[in-house]
């Protein structure tokens, strides 16, 4: 007979199961040699399901299991009541996994799953720039490009663009340059935005020269107008020019697409031209919204041709630019979808661990039931009745916990929403207890109270087949499995607890890794901010510089001021745009394949403010400007790029920028600055003095201080006030923020998993110490035998401490295991997070090996104490 | 509880079992109970419903199992053969004696009169 035919007549019932094998021996006998064990197990689980169905009939119409369970249930309260602090640890140990479930759940669920605001998000659609040569990279679109898709696809139902801008309110004493947006007439529409007062954009008011108009966010219109009404048709001052208010943006309104995270103050209409927009920067954010039945694929196929092209009317500026389409919410949920998911994953993990310590609590209950439960078969009990009732207890303490894990879950939701920094990099992290959420905290908690009732059930189906036997005989049966249970459960555990512990201290090493890693520049005591100079005052590019001039001295004067630089690009934000740069001794490489690097115009300070180091050369100073030879710093990234093997200072190279080529010497070499949370991705940096290039609208400036750096804003923006009234200081932030923000996931996934593994490791605890006891209390006879017959004390310890050790060394192989898959996950999804770490790996099971020597030290001592006279009597 | 009136009535797949346990004579069991009633009443019953069936039987002590001598061949255990109890014998009559005063005056009693 097969191993699979004997599994499968297991649930044939006992007194049929020799004669269901005997009959099936004979038929299958028939049959050909190849089919007859398929065929002996097929219908030895066909004639099984009839017994079983006519059993669970037979259940449910002599009692009727609703009314029946009430009285499970009253039987189960009563029990539970009598041992209270054995209840109470149960219940808060369900509590709290489902609480994590939960919680982790409703962040992903609002984080990762459905991250936009807006109905039937899954269908926006966002198109990129890339260059096939780096995939990776997407860029925003050229407004040309834009109108081209716009007038060439067919599969979208709307696609529209918005363009983020900077004007100043000057119309109030205390001007600002908040962030404020372009956008199409259909952009609202598109999303499934509302206006909260009056109207959006009109295709008129979308057109070039069409009339100023404004809509304003729901903040700036409680903040600037009191939330008045009769703010519509009223006019608010951009850059000394009047636009006429029409509406007024849903307070709800959030935007969480990468490039457009940040909320603007002001929405204006975007007004491109139908032919004959630039097709040079791109600077577009572009999303669509699917026609009913197109396909992402179908959106690709339409964009390939017209890339095309483009690339051949446009060579210039089109030659590597081909259309990319991604759903809207993929650049911003990428970074943070494996770490929620690994954050999730842990969750589940402490979750089995928790079901299994209850399950053991609830397996030595029902064991210590086994006399009830065979007087109560005796008396005709149906065996699904006495099942019931094991899963009446465990369902009970489930529901229990359920009810305290949503009010757990909320509170540990908003604390993980707090833990996570906002970032301009990633989504941002959304926490809701709605009705999915609370769906799945019902879902864990049933799955919790029948996970915690299995190997009872199974104890008490054991029991009650054996029936007819005498007590005695069923202690046995229930001894050896409660014994075979908690050995399994322990190695689960133990397997939970490595995975938990190994993969939270990688995440943390590579998490310190990242802290510690040099971000080419110096963090501590660096502001920045930015100042523009918007409005009819600064048309003439020599007035700008001389305005910039003024600005840096003004600064340079602030007490507790040691440096002041100033650079059209900030470190560390996203680099969209890249200049074509190549050696100049070299043969001119053909337009659309030269080296891309970022260009940045750079104040002579700037070098000393950012803490960047000069390697090699020298820096900018103010001779440096529009009458000297042009010169340029290189990064030493963008030197090994441009001169592999070569010294790069005293060569010249070329930019080609605007359809122009400009020849600089390179007369520095500066330290490499890192611009995402990658240690690895160092941009490669061509600076060049800012009196060299077009004269600058807007500079982000950077100040190196003595003291707290956010201390220093007021006096800057005081500092400004003498130069100019009315232009602004804006996006003030400590560099130390700035560079906080990278590492915004990985800190979120380390502090989270930190948070998991600590409890994973109480519960492994707690449930190996639980476990041990119980084993101990089982089999007191067993060592009062032994120690009778002249054990000695260390040999019964031994034994004790042995039993505990087995179960958890198979934990252990089976945690080191997982680990180090989970590992390669990790690595994958956490940048900075190393795979593999020797030490961690070793190391932790080694810590849980003395954890559970101390966890089974003290139920071992108690064996020893057993006394043969008492348990033998 | 299944109330007592039940006992006697008997459900049409409880007497084709039935009658193939009293045709059989002591020698019945699952197997050859289900090749009887596939070649006599052409029904073919599932081997389920023949352990169920004679489970209920059983039950309602219309049949009675005994084990047979344990065979000859290699681990041959004994096998549970069934006989028919009086209380079946008369399950069977009274199942029968309802079918005849229901056909009484039918097409179906013209014939059983003229055989």
């Amino acid at each position: 007979m097969s191993v699979l035919t004997r599994l499968a007549l297991r649930a044939v019932p006992v007194r049929w199961r020799d004669e269901v094998a005997r009959d099936l021996a004979d038929e299958g006998a028939r049959r050909p040699g190849a089919w007859r064990a398929a065929w002996t197990v097929l219908h030895v689980l066909r004639i099984a399901a009839r017994f079983r169905a006519r059993q669970l009939a037979s259940a449910c119409s002599l009692e009727g299991v609703v009314t029946g369970f009430g009285g499970d249930l009253r039987g189960a309260l009563r029990r539970l009541r009598r041992t209270p602090g054995a209840t109470f640890i149960a219940v808060l140990t369900l509590a709290a996994a489902v609480a994590g479930v939960t919680a982790v759940y409703s962040v992903l669920a609002h984080t990762v799953l459905s991250p936009l605001p807006f109905p039937r998000a899954d269908r926006l659609v966002s198109l990129w720039s890339i260059d096939p040569a780096s995939p990776g990279n997407w860029r925003p679109v050229a407004p040309g490009d834009f109108v081209d898709y716009r007038r060439g696809t067919t599969a979208f139902e709307r696609l529209e663009a918005a363009r983020n801008i900077s004007m100043t309110f000057t119309g109030f004493d205390d001007g600002d340059t908040p962030l404020m947006r372009r956008v199409t007439a259909g952009w609202f529409d598109m999303l499934g935005v509302p206006m909260a007062v009056g109207r959006g954009f009109t295709g008129a008011e979308d057109r070039p020269n069409g009339p100023p108009v404004a809509l304003l966010s729901y903040a700036t219109w409680q903040r600037r107008y009191g939330g008045r009404p009769d703010v519509v048709g009223k006019t608010v001052e951009l850059d000394g020019d009047p636009y006429t208010i029409v509406g007024v943006v849903a307070a709800d309104y959030s935007n969480p697409v990468f490039g457009l995270v940040e909320i603007p103050s002001v929405w204006l209409p975007l007004q491109l031209p139908d032919t004959g927009a630039d097709h040079g920067i791109g600077n577009h954010v572009v999303i669509g919204r699917l026609r009913d039945g197109a396909s992402l694929a179908q959106v690709a196929a339409e964009l390939a041709p017209i890339s095309e092209s483009l690339a051949r009317d446009f060579p210039a500026t089109n030659a590597r630019v081909r259309a990319f389409a991604a759903p809207a919410t993929e650049r911003l949920v990428a970074p943070v979808r494996t770490p929620v998911m690994l954050t999730f994953a842990a969750v589940l993990a402490v979750f089995v661990a928790a079901c299994g310590n209850v399950a053991n609590v609830l397996l030595a209950r029902a064991l210590s039931r086994r006399q009830e439960v065979a007087v109560q078969q005796a008396l005709g009990a149906p065996r699904l009745r006495l099942v019931l009732q094991a899963v009446a207890e465990s369902m009970l303490v489930a529901v229990v916990a359920g009810v305290l894990a949503v009010w757990l879950a909320a509170a540990a939701g908003r604390a993980i929403v707090l833990l996570v920094p906002e970032s301009y990099l990633s989504v941002r992290f959304a926490f809701a207890m709605d009705w999915p959420v609370l769906l799945t905290a019902a879902a864990a908690t049933v799955a919790a109270g029948l996970l915690c009732a299995v190997p009872a059930v199974i104890a008490v189906a054991r029991a009650a087949e054996a029936g007819a036997v005498a007590a005695g005989a069923i202690r046995a049966v229930g001894g050896r499995g409660h014994r075979r249970w908690s050995a399994l459960l322990v190695s689960i555990e133990m397997t939970v607890a490595v995975v938990l512990l190994a993969g939270a201290g990688l995440v943390a090493f590579g998490f310190d890794r990242l802290r510690s890693a040099d971000p080419g520049f110096d963090v501590a005591g660096g502001l920045t901010f930015r100042v523009s100079t918007r409005g009819e005052v600064y048309t003439d590019p020599a007035r700008r510089i001389r305005f910039f001039e003024r600005v840096s001295e003004a600064f340079e004067g602030m007490p507790g001021v040691t440096a002041v630089g100033a650079m059209s690009v900030l470190p560390i934000f996203p680099q969209f745009t890249l200049t074509p740069t190549f050696p100049a001794d070299q043969a001119p490489p053909e337009p659309g394949r030269e080296p891309l690097l970022t260009l940045s115009n750079v104040t002579p300070g700037l070098f000393d403010a950012l803490g960047v180091p000069l390697r090699a050369g020298r820096g900018f100073s103010d001779h440096d400007d529009e009458a000297a030879p042009l010169v340029v710093v290189l990064s030493e990234g963008a030197a090994r790029r441009l001169f592999p093997d070569r010294d790069a200072v005293g060569r010249s190279i070329v930019i080609r920028q605007g359809g122009m080529e400009q020849r600089a010497e390179v007369v520095g070499l500066a330290g490499d600055v890192r611009s995402g949370a990658d240690p690895t991705a160092m941009t490669a940096v061509v600076y060049q003095p800012w009196e060299q290039a077009p004269a600058p609208v807007a500079m982000g400036f950077v100040l190196r201080t003595t003291g707290d750096p956010a201390a220093f804003v007021e006096p800057a923006r005081a500092a400004l006030r003498t130069v100019d009234r009315l232009m602004p200081l804006y996006q003030p932030r400590p560099l130390a923020d700035v560079w906080r923000q990278l590492d915004a996931s990985g800190r979120f996934a380390a502090g989270l998993l930190a948070a998991f593994a600590v409890l994973g490791l109480t519960l492994v605890v707690t449930g190996i110490y639980g476990t041990l006891s119980h084993l101990v209390a089982d089999r007191q006879r067993e060592m009062g035998v032994r120690i009778a017959l002249g054990a000695s004390r260390g040999a019964v310890l031994g034994l004790v401490i042995r039993d505990g050790l087995r179960p958890a060394a198979l934990g252990l192989a089976a945690g080191v295991m997982g680990a180090i898959a989970f590992g390669r996950l990790a690595a994958s999804a956490v940048s900075g997070t190393p795979a593999f770490s020797a030490p961690l790996f070793v190391g932790v099971p080694l810590l849980l090996l003395a954890v559970v020597v101390a966890a089974s030290l003290l139920p071992a001592s108690r064996a020893t104490r057993v006394d043969p006279v008492t348990v033998l009597k | 509880m299944t109330p007592p009136s039940d006992v006697s009535r008997l459900g049409e797949v409880e007497q084709l079992v039935l009658l193939a346990v009293l045709r059989l004579e002591g020698q019945a069991y699952a197997v050859p109970i289900r090749e009887l009633i596939a070649r006599d009443a052409a029904v073919t019953l599932s081997r389920g419903s023949i352990y169920i069936t004679l489970d209920r039987l059983e039950e309602k002590k219309l049949v009675e199992s005994r084990f047979s001598e344990p065979t000859g061949e290699p681990g041959g255990k004994a096998r549970r053969l069934f006989r028919i109890r009086p209380a079946g014998l008369a399950a069977l009559r009274s199942a029968r004696r309802a079918v005849e005063r229901l056909s009484a005056g039918t097409v179906l009693a013209r014939k059983a009169g003229e055989s």
